[in-house]
């Protein structure tokens, strides 16, 4: 099923088509009577870290097994590098690691021999490849162990590490961040970024961490109910740029602000923050504003919150209050 | 850069000495257990043992085709319940060659529990009863012909490791229906027991016929195994005994893992 009609490409189509590493359109997915994704498209561009963002059972973990090859769409197509995997095609995984879910490994066996299995899998990779994959997520001293002594962050180490081993083209995490503590949280973060800087990985990283997303991420798709609702850079989305105002009265500042800001787009937030986008050169004209009218300021900030406030106004709490 | 799922599944056998060890020692009491009640009633007396022998290798289907069935139901479906397909299936691996992959790997056990079988057989026959000089001219008359009973006795392994194929293929084809194993085992082991159950059933009307049938060319054919291994066959109207022996375990094992490779890729990995 092409997405595309026929016809030539043009150069810029063919520079999008090699920019692009990660592509979904139409993507359909039914489990009996529960849609799991609706016509969902999402693009990742080469050297990027997207970031995947969704509530709970909204579409995100479907759509990373899509890609993995682990389920098939019931309609739509998926690539990878331009191909598709949606038919059986597992050679198009050569370059791509994958964290799905939970990482699950032999208990019976040592860390090292756990990710060896994983090296003979993939095809050429060394024992040293394996060894600087562990080194890399600290789990040297633990390789000769048997994971079935392991702890969950140590798990999830091994399970990054098997993402990691080889160093592919693509790196697909499903919520790296579980069962680490928080020095595990940067280390993951430093290593990410530094395989984005220095070898220029792509990652596709599913989490609901979304402070820790908002540092880490240049782009974000955002799904819900199994279909793509907002998908851009941190900017395009407004997540950036953005003034926290926190006042004694806020009904009578929104007022006040929508008068004097009429593009601002300022919203209420949970314990009366006002959010508005404006430039910070217009953060002193607002600032007397409000205390010309008798308002008590209490904050001014560009608050690192923006990426969990555009996240709810898009796809709301979840009845979650 | 070609994917080595074999060579995984080679590597994770390595990895469990004390797994095939423990076999090896159940093998070890059951076999003389079961010998123990089913010996021969022969006289001691020089090639007695060849007799010994043929009745230990007409055992082992009795003795591992339903633990085989178990394990085969198990190896995949525990993996796949616990998360480790999934992790396996997201290489660059066709999930037809994991299959083939694992079945060749159970193919490996079952040659190695056949042999280890044999030397166990060859074992105890030396300990209770008499090989005898084979060429001394008694021991080549019809009485015993023991160039004969070693060659059947040979091919008695051989149709034992054609049908055990046969029922490790059957595991294994229930092993990809279904992410519980224990379902899985259930399921094989119900399956198995209810096939041997309608040969049992069909032996007594059928008589001769019963050949005919043909599940019980793969599980628990006791009695006709033996007869192969002593060197003569029953006579089937119309038929090769030995053909039907080696084609229908063989076209059993074919279409179970046919089967299996159509279900796997079907399969919802990591629901």
């Amino acid at each position: 099923m092409p997405d595309t009609p026929g016809g030539s490409a043009t150069p810029e189509d063919v520079s999008h088509e090699e920019r692009t590493a990660i592509k979904a359109r139409a993507l359909s997915r039914k489990f009996g009577e529960t849609v799991a994704l609706r016509d969902f498209d999402m693009t990742v561009v080469r050297g990027d870290i997207h970031g995947f963002l969704g509530r709970n059972g909204a579409g995100k973990t479907t759509a990373i097994r899509i890609l993995a090859g682990l389920i098939c769409a019931d309609s739509g197509r998926a690539e990878l590098f331009g191909q598709s995997v949606l038919e059986g095609n597992h050679r198009v995984r050569r370059n791509v690691g994958f964290l799905v879910e939970s990482p699950a490994f032999f208990s019976h066996l040592n860390g090292r021999d756990n990710l060896w299995c994983h090296a003979l899998l993939m095809g050429a990779i060394s024992r040293s490849q394996v060894d600087a994959s562990l080194d890399l997520f600290g789990l040297s001293a633990a390789a000769d162990r048997k994971v079935g002594g392991y702890s969950l962050g140590m798990r999830q180490r091994l399970g990054l590490a098997q993402a990691f081993l080889g160093d592919p083209e693509i790196i697909v995490l499903d919520e790296p961040a579980i069962g680490l503590d928080p020095g595990g949280v940067i280390a993951i973060r430093e290593i990410i970024k530094q395989y984005s800087s220095e070898k220029g990985t792509t990652f596709l990283i599913s989490s609901h961490t979304l402070g820790e997303m908002e540092r880490l991420c240049s782009r974000i798709s955002i799904i819900d109910e199994g279909s793509l609702v907002a998908e851009g850079s941190l900017r395009e989305l407004g997540a950036t740029g953005r003034i926290t105002v926190r006042v004694d009265n806020s009904p009578k500042a929104m007022v006040l602000i929508e008068e004097r800001f009429e593009r601002s787009e300022p919203r209420l937030r949970s314990g009366g923050r006002i959010q508005l986008t404006i430039d910070e050169a217009d953060v002193p004209e607002l600032v007397r504003g409000l205390v010309g009218e008798g308002l008590d300021v209490r904050e001014v900030s560009t608050g690192p919150a923006v990426l969990e406030d555009l996240f709810l106004d898009l796809v709301g709490s979840g009845g979650v209050s | 850069m070609k994917s080595r799922p074999f060579g995984m599944e080679l590597f994770k056998l390595g990895r469990k000495p004390f797994a095939l060890l423990s076999v090896l020692v159940l093998l070890a009491l059951c076999k003389a257990a079961l010998l123990a009640v089913h010996a021969p009633i022969l006289p001691d007396e020089e090639g007695s043992a060849f007799a010994y022998l043929a009745q230990s290798a007409s055992m082992t289907m009795v003795l591992w085709w339903f633990l085989l069935l178990c394990l085969a139901a198990a190896s995949i479906s525990n993996e796949r319940s616990r998360g480790i397909l999934r992790m396996h299936l997201s290489r660059p691996v066709g999930r037809g060659a994991f299959l083939f992959a694992r079945v060749g790997a159970l193919l490996v056990v079952l040659a190695l529990l056949l042999a280890a079988d044999a030397v166990m057989g060859v074992l105890l026959a030396s300990l209770f009863r008499t090989f005898g000089d084979v060429a001394d001219p008694a021991l080549q008359g019809p009485q015993f012909a023991a160039s004969s009973m070693a060659l059947g006795i040979l091919r008695c392994y051989f149709l034992t490791f054609l049908g055990l194929a046969a029922a490790l293929a059957m595991g294994v084809l229930f092993s990809v229906l279904t992410a519980n194993p224990v379902t899985a085992i259930a399921w094989a082991a119900g399956t198995g027991l209810v096939m041997e159950g309608v040969r049992r059933i069909f032996e007594i009307p059928m008589g001769a016929y019963v050949h005919y049938v043909p599940t019980q060319y793969i599980f628990i054919h006791f009695e006709q195994i033996k007869s192969l291994s002593h060197g003569f066959s029953i006579a089937v109207p119309g038929s090769n005994y030995l053909l039907l022996s080696i084609g229908i375990p063989t076209a059993y094992f074919l279409t179970f893992i046919l089967v299996a490779y159509k279900v796997l890729q079907r399969a919802d990995i990591g629901e």
